[in-house]
């Protein structure tokens, strides 16, 4: 990669938004050219001195008690949202306790399930082009990074450490990661000489580990991670992928409550 | 609500005056309480609530009769960024504000959806309206134009050489 192409690249670089081995490619350029190391550090410190007087101008700061008269008032005109859509806005929170309560169990169950196979899927999707092909169109970023932006338990998979068991498993690389607008906290092992996932997203927890009867190149089994959804793909056989996943499920669960 | 101080300098810089940005967070905090059922758990929090404030204050333009600033004819004298000398040293904040108020509005919001919301180009595009490689050319320009601005801030009027050269 030359001096041009490289600068071209340098504002996709800082967003974070090139491909890994695009990302690969513009670093080594970086590693032996101090001019583009000078460029790339000017645009970098320019960003974050835009950041820093942005979120502490006093002049576009709220009033200090501004938020604590947005909450009155926002329980105020919750209280006039109707309970259809008060019922509506709080469903992906209260995650279906509320047909539970009405007698809609069977049909709770019924979406979980459904949810589940599309999340298996996009599991199996995952795991192709992001472990094995390295070519999502989003590069992930660090679990940390995810943990402090989308929540805790992306932080505590930063963490988890997988049990021994029969076959030594290689950790070989973990971060978040997105497939079709869908965010994965992923762990990429070498189980059984194949490129393994688990993939945690959020969704429906399964009771017990079980394997996705799903078309996909790889074999999928379901896991609860604590109150997750956690997925096992590799290309191998069912039985081992299976094996795995019951392996996982209690430590993961644990490590993510 | 950790995302209200945030969201509010976004208004604040949106609307450019007090009250009204109340008003516009005010109404994209209730909003979102509304559609809370179509937020994906474990998507980016921050970047829907911008979203939410994006359009509210885009409706309320509308039913003003506002005028919004044609955007191709700002891209295209965007265009004429030649070349841009480093950036002087011991620029303030206020410099670096008033610098971004000096380029046009379309490369104001990208940079500020990008560098200090920190969205991705996927969720920039969403909440603008606007295809992803569009995203990208406003980006890039919009940070060529803030880098000569900022030059112009640092080294006074008599040193602008740029913008003589030709686009590129």
């Amino acid at each position: 990669m030359e001096c041009r192409d490289v600068r071209e690249l340098a504002d996709s670089f800082l967003s974070e938004q090139l491909l890994v081995e695009t990302n690969h490619d513009v670093l080594r350029h970086l590693e032996t050219c101090p001019a583009c190391r000078r460029d790339f550090a000017d645009r970098r410190a320019l960003r974050e001195k835009l950041r820093a007087a942005f979120v502490t101008a006093d002049s576009l700061g709220p009033r200090p008690e501004f938020a604590a008269e947005m909450r009155t008032r926002l329980r105020a005109s919750n209280s006039r949202i109707s309970r259809r859509s008060l019922l509506k806005s709080w469903w992906s929170l209260a995650a279906g306790v509320a047909a539970a309560a009405g007698g809609g169990l069977l049909v709770r169950r019924f979406d979980a399930r459904s949810t589940l196979a599309t999340l298996a899927r996009e599991a199996a999707s995952d795991h192709q082009y992001c472990a094995v092909k390295f070519s999502l169109a989003e590069r992930p970023i660090t679990l940390e990074d995810a943990g402090k932006r989308y929540g805790a338990p992306y932080a505590a998979l930063a963490t988890f450490e997988a049990p021994a068991i029969d076959d030594p498993l290689q950790l070989l690389e973990r971060h978040a990661c997105v497939y079709q607008g869908r965010r994965f906290g992923h762990l990429v092992f070498r189980y059984r000489g194949a490129l393994t996932s688990l993939l945690v997203t959020d969704g429906p927890a399964p009771s017990a580990p079980a394997l996705e009867a799903i078309e996909a190149r790889a074999a999928v089994a379901s896991l609860p991670a604590g109150r997750f959804a956690g997925f096992v793909v590799a290309d191998l056989d069912r039985q081992h992928v299976l094996r795995l996943a019951q392996a996982l499920a209690a430590p993961l669960s644990q490590h993510l409550a | 609500m950790p995302h209200i101080d945030r969201l509010f300098r976004h208004a604040m810089w949106l609307a450019g005056n007090r009250a009204e940005a109340e008003d516009l967070v005010q109404e994209t905090m209730v909003q979102a309480l509304q559609s809370f059922h179509r937020f994906t758990l474990g998507t980016n929090c921050r970047a829907w609530l911008v979203t939410i404030l994006r359009h509210v204050r885009s409706n309320r333009l509308r039913k003003q009769d506002r005028v919004i600033v044609d955007s191709t004819l700002e891209e295209r004298a965007a265009n004429v960024v030649p070349f841009v000398p480093p950036i002087p040293d011991g620029l303030t904040d206020e410099d670096m504000l008033l610098a971004l108020r000096e380029i046009p509005v379309h490369h104001q919001e990208v940079i500020l959806l990008c560098d200090v919301e920190e969205m991705t180009y996927k969720e920039i595009a969403a909440a603008l309206e606007i295809p992803m490689g569009t995203v990208m050319s406003r980006l890039h320009r919009g940070r060529e134009l803030l880098r000569s601005a900022l030059v112009r801030r640092g080294t006074g009027p008599a040193a602008i050489g740029q913008g003589s050269q030709g686009g590129r």
